[in-house]
């Protein structure tokens, strides 16, 4: 398409994009300067000048983060750097593997299957999302300190068994456009109702899974308040690393410190440098129409 | 959520279902298909209960019940006994000229005005990057940065960033724009700016992803009918655009509406709640984690949930109300 643009949308444009700049500014200057920070000696970074570059790049910094870095857990234990690499790894895979197979199937039986109670079962799932629930925390604590799910690792596998949220909407759309003429041959074959969810709907619904699959590693990697809730024993890297921080008021090295923060975004990163064009176009599905 | 969003399940083909039964569920939904042509497999019931078997299990003890115990804290004290002590306690800090809940409330109504304010912003972002803005491609990954990397590593940058001793400081000290470095996030003046302005610089850009979605969507020629007829960029956000993606806008700002009370910042990051940036999801936080007090924090849960309901219903009605633009 060619349409000219006219003067003072070419303006507006302009002003847009030197706002933008200014803004990507913001976003990456303090970055940067930490990642330069996390180069520096401690005694250089309390008391030089912050805007200096390193004196000397103290890539080993990067080496003392694993060894340095422990934190006591809540549990009485202390957790090394690579502690908390594992808990975040362990904890997300068993609830990213299971919690996917658990929201495809089941939003599965609602799209496509008939059975009794299936439209309370959507209704429920959708109340629960409209109406808010404050302070339930407390309560939630105390059922599973009584159940025994509090701070192991049943904890993270009963929560795979939460279904709802935007997610199974979104799931159950895509479940409905799904055509169901291949099912219906598989079952001609004598296919099971399992099998035909796993040969036939799963591999089907593998885009969207592998996007949410993607979207809830980031989540559950950046997440620090669940783990500091409910699994206080298993520091993970992002609630492991504010607990270092808030139990070192004093005499702490800051550019370890910076190292560690550095080194638990780049996973993240690497997963979006790679996955960049998957992520900037099918994350869109999340737009909601209507 | 539309009207309809769950009447939008009339997909019953395999809809052989004993007549009573159609009868009932009619009773309950009013809407149902009654397409009876493919005979009903065997065994299709029996499996889709299997599979919901767990969650269900899992909906009756950590949403029925728990919601349940809920309510009973917050009528007990710590010996449990009945008691309606906890109520008064929350009712006394809302009241207090310096109660802490008095200030998590204003908190609170400080982030939910903030989120509010940063919709429409959002969605010149993005619909600037929709109009190809010069360099967008880069912006576009810049901007997703903020959803992408972790509160942890954003709160650690911003707040040495701006540290008395940090690099804002020192520019501005080097500018002689000021002549004393303030601890911005030391100071009960200054402390709650300091964590509503890291949620302003980091929020500028969301739901950047899902308005570009649903921007991209937009058959092309409604917008090129609408650019040739020479609108400036203002009215066409104003008048085409807005109406266009109005269900993700309704959509965003309907949670937004609903979660009111849940509305907070990065408090246990920048401050933990120190200098006066409670708010009140921190402070449920604080009460149950920190201080291991489960009875006033679930008074306070459900008044906060009794406080929401009239917000739900005002938005249900309300999202019922705006036509949608097909297209």
């Amino acid at each position: 398409m060619a349409v000219r643009k006219s003067k003072s949308q070419r303006i507006v444009m302009g002003v847009i994009f030197a706002l933008f700049v200014l803004y990507a500014v913001t976003l990456l200057y303090p970055m940067i300067w930490m990642f330069l920070s996390s180069l520096k000696g401690s005694l250089e970074y309390e008391t030089g000048n912050s805007l200096d570059l390193p004196k000397r790049w103290l890539f080993s910094n990067y080496g003392l983060a694993f060894e340095s870095l422990v934190v006591r857990n809540k549990g009485g234990g202390t957790t090394s750097f690579f502690g908390m690499v594992w808990n975040s790894v362990w904890m997300n895979g068993i609830s990213i593997v299971l919690g996917t197979l658990v929201s495809a199937i089941t939003t599965y039986t609602i799209a496509k299957l008939q059975f009794p109670g299936k439209k309370v079962f959507y209704a429920v799932i959708l109340f629960m999302m409209m109406l808010p629930i404050y302070g339930s925390m407390a309560s939630s604590l105390q059922i599973k300190k009584q159940l025994g799910v509090f701070d192991n690792v049943f904890n993270v596998l009963v929560s795979t068994f939460a279904v709802g949220g935007y997610k199974f909407l979104i799931l159950y759309a895509f479940f409905k456009s799904v055509s169901w003429s291949y099912a219906e041959a598989a079952y001609i074959d004598g296919a099971s109702h399992f099998q035909v969810f796993w040969n036939v709907m799963f591999p089907q619904a593998l885009a969207p899974l592998a996007v949410f699959a993607i979207q809830d590693f980031i989540a559950g990697w950046n997440d620090y308040m669940s783990p500091l809730i409910y699994m206080p024993s298993y520091p993970t890297i992002a609630s492991g690393l504010y607990q270092y921080e808030s139990q070192m008021i004093r005499g702490m090295n800051y550019p370890v410190y910076f190292a560690g923060i550095v080194i638990s975004a780049i996973p993240i990163l690497i997963i979006f440098i790679s996955m960049r064009k998957t992520f900037m176009t099918s994350l869109s599905m999340g737009g909601l129409k209507g | 959520m539309k009207k309809d969003s769950y009447n939008a399940t009339n997909l019953g083909f395999w809809g052989n279902l004993k007549q009573s039964l159609y009868e009932a569920k009619r009773r309950i939904f009013p809407r149902v298909n009654k397409n009876k042509n493919v005979s009903m497999k065997k065994g299709m019931w029996l499996f889709s209960y299997a599979v919901w078997a767990l969650p269900i299990v899992y909906f009756l003890i950590f949403y029925v019940y728990l919601n349940f115990n809920s309510v009973m804290l917050a009528f007990k004290d710590v010996n449990n006994n009945f008691t309606l002590e906890n109520f008064n306690t929350v009712i006394q800090e809302i009241v207090k000229s310096d109660g802490e809940i008095l200030i998590a409330l204003r908190n609170t109504l400080l982030f939910f005005t903030l989120s509010l304010l940063l919709m429409p912003v959002n969605i010149v972002v993005s619909y600037a990057l929709y109009k190809q803005v010069w360099g967008y491609k880069f912006f576009e990954v810049i901007f997703y940065l903020p959803s992408i990397i972790g509160g942890v590593v954003w709160m650690t940058a911003y707040k040495n960033f701006i540290h008395p001793n940090g690099p804002l400081f020192t520019i501005l000290l080097d500018l002689q724009l000021i002549t004393e470095a303030p601890e911005l996030l030391a100071n009960t003046d200054t402390a709650i700016w300091a964590v509503l302005m890291s949620s302003l610089w980091l929020g500028i850009p969301s739901s950047m992803l899902v308005y570009l979605g649903t921007l991209a969507r937009i058959p092309q020629d409604v917008m090129e009918a609408a650019e040739l007829d020479g609108v400036g960029f203002w009215r066409e956000i104003a008048n085409i655009t807005v109406p266009l993606i109005w269900p993700a806008i309704s959509t965003n700002l309907l949670f937004a509406v609903i979660g009111f009370f849940g509305a907070s910042g990065n408090v246990l990051l920048l401050t933990e709640g120190r200098y006066n940036t409670t708010t009140l999801s921190y402070w449920l936080y604080d009460q149950v984690v920190v201080n291991d007090r489960y009875n006033v924090p679930s008074a306070m849960g459900i008044l906060m949930t009794i406080a929401s309901l009239p917000l739900v219903v005002i938005c249900r009605w309300l999202s019922n109300k705006v036509e949608t633009i097909e297209f």
